[in-house]
């Protein structure tokens, strides 16, 4: 099994992963790499579930797990994060998702990768952006009444109720 | 009466002083140092404290090793309402004591336990080291071998939780007659805050409230 893989990790240049989700048909952007040379690919958001089940599904990408949903505040626009790793041919990519900031709202991603249930809470938690038909889609870390999602940029804790925690 | 009363205390406070036994209670690195302080290396069991309980109905004593967020305020009241009386705090560690690292920015720190219950020792660092924690429990039995049984009622007025719960909500809301501690100093009647603080104001205040 060792050998097996050892024999069948490619090496996948840059810009190759757009080019095989192009060559199917997706309308994706690729962008910069990072740092470390992992390949960040921009999906619009209707065409999200697509492309990650493509992403998969597919014998030469077979990305098999999620590892990671964040986001960022981008100013005038929220960015849905979400980091795969495929288990076979041992790569990373990054899909990024730009989303309108007064209607921050995506399909989720737990009916392809179960893993991204209490990641995309997290995300709903900190960032307030809505995953569409996510199964149980409550705040995770913070109590539930909680006023605001902390880590937008504009966020000012105003919460009367937490009087005695002033300092 | 008194002798008798006296006696009865010595007897009573020698007991309960080394036999403190403390609750498992770790919520971040502060519990590694509790850990270690209760192993054969530092030994917490010199002091009679080696029983860590798993249940708050069998401790006397509630180290808070740790950060305590809103999220967790409610449980560790709630824990403090099951422990028998009576029941000491340590808050351990700079988070517990005034929210260490977390004071000043962040949105889910209760900035010190104090907020939440009656603390009986403050024992700063980040985190400290077995020792601190061993002689912040020796101020503890100290403090325990002061006590007094007629002074019961007071001790119990209290260490009443200083938050009350609600069945609807997570979040630990302040009670009705609000007591806010800053620092030890209240708010009410401390009127410096409310200004802008200019040579002239403070001295004008200095006057006005506690005279030239």
């Amino acid at each position: 099994m060792s050998d097996y893989l050892e024999n069948n990790i490619q090496e996948v240049a840059a810009g190759q992963l757009a080019a095989i989700l192009q060559n199917n048909g997706f309308n994706v952007k690729p962008q910069k790499n990072t740092a470390d040379n992992i390949e960040v690919i921009e999906v619009s958001a209707d065409k999200l579930v697509e492309v990650a089940t493509f992403l998969k599904m597919n014998v030469d990408t077979h990305f098999d797990i999620l590892f990671s949903v964040s986001g960022i505040d981008a100013g005038e626009s929220l960015i849905a994060v979400y980091h795969l790793f495929s288990t076979q041919f041992k790569n990373n990519v990054i899909l990024k998702v730009w989303l309108d900031r007064s209607q921050p709202e995506i399909a989720s991603l737990s009916q392809v990768y179960s893993a991204s249930n209490w990641h995309e809470r997290e995300t709903f938690d900190l960032l307030g952006i809505k995953f569409i038909n996510h199964p149980d889609l409550k705040r995770i870390l913070l109590p539930e009444e909680w006023i605001g999602h902390p880590l937008r940029k504009d966020y000012v804790m105003n919460d009367s109720r937490l009087v005695w925690n002033k300092r | 009466m008194k002798v008798v009363i006296t006696a009865i205390d010595f007897l009573y406070n020698w007991a309960r002083s080394n036999s403190v036994w403390p609750m498992t209670f770790a919520t971040s690195c502060c519990g590694i140092e509790m850990i270690c302080t209760s192993a054969a290396k530092f030994d917490i069991a010199r002091f009679g404290s080696e029983v860590f309980r798993a249940t708050p109905r069998q401790a006397d004593l509630l180290i808070t090793a740790g950060t305590v967020t809103h999220r967790m305020a409610p449980a560790l009241v709630k824990l403090y309402e099951q422990m028998p009386e009576p029941k000491y705090v340590l808050a351990m560690g700079a988070c517990a004591v005034t929210g260490g690292m977390f004071e000043n920015d962040s949105y889910s720190v209760v900035r010190g336990v104090d907020r939440l219950v009656h603390v009986d020792v403050y024992l700063p660092g980040c985190p400290p080291r077995p020792e601190a924690l061993l002689d912040a429990l020796i101020q503890l039995q100290k403090k325990i071998r002061t006590e007094t049984i007629l002074d019961r009622k007071k001790y119990l007025e209290a260490h009443k939780p200083r938050v009350k719960l609600s069945d609807d909500s997570e979040l630990a809301l302040p009670l009705d007659e609000l007591e806010i501690y800053h620092w030890g100093v209240q708010t009410e009647g401390y009127e410096l805050n409310k200004d802008v603080l200019t040579r002239k104001n403070v001295e004008d205040n200095c006057v006005r409230l506690f005279g030239k």
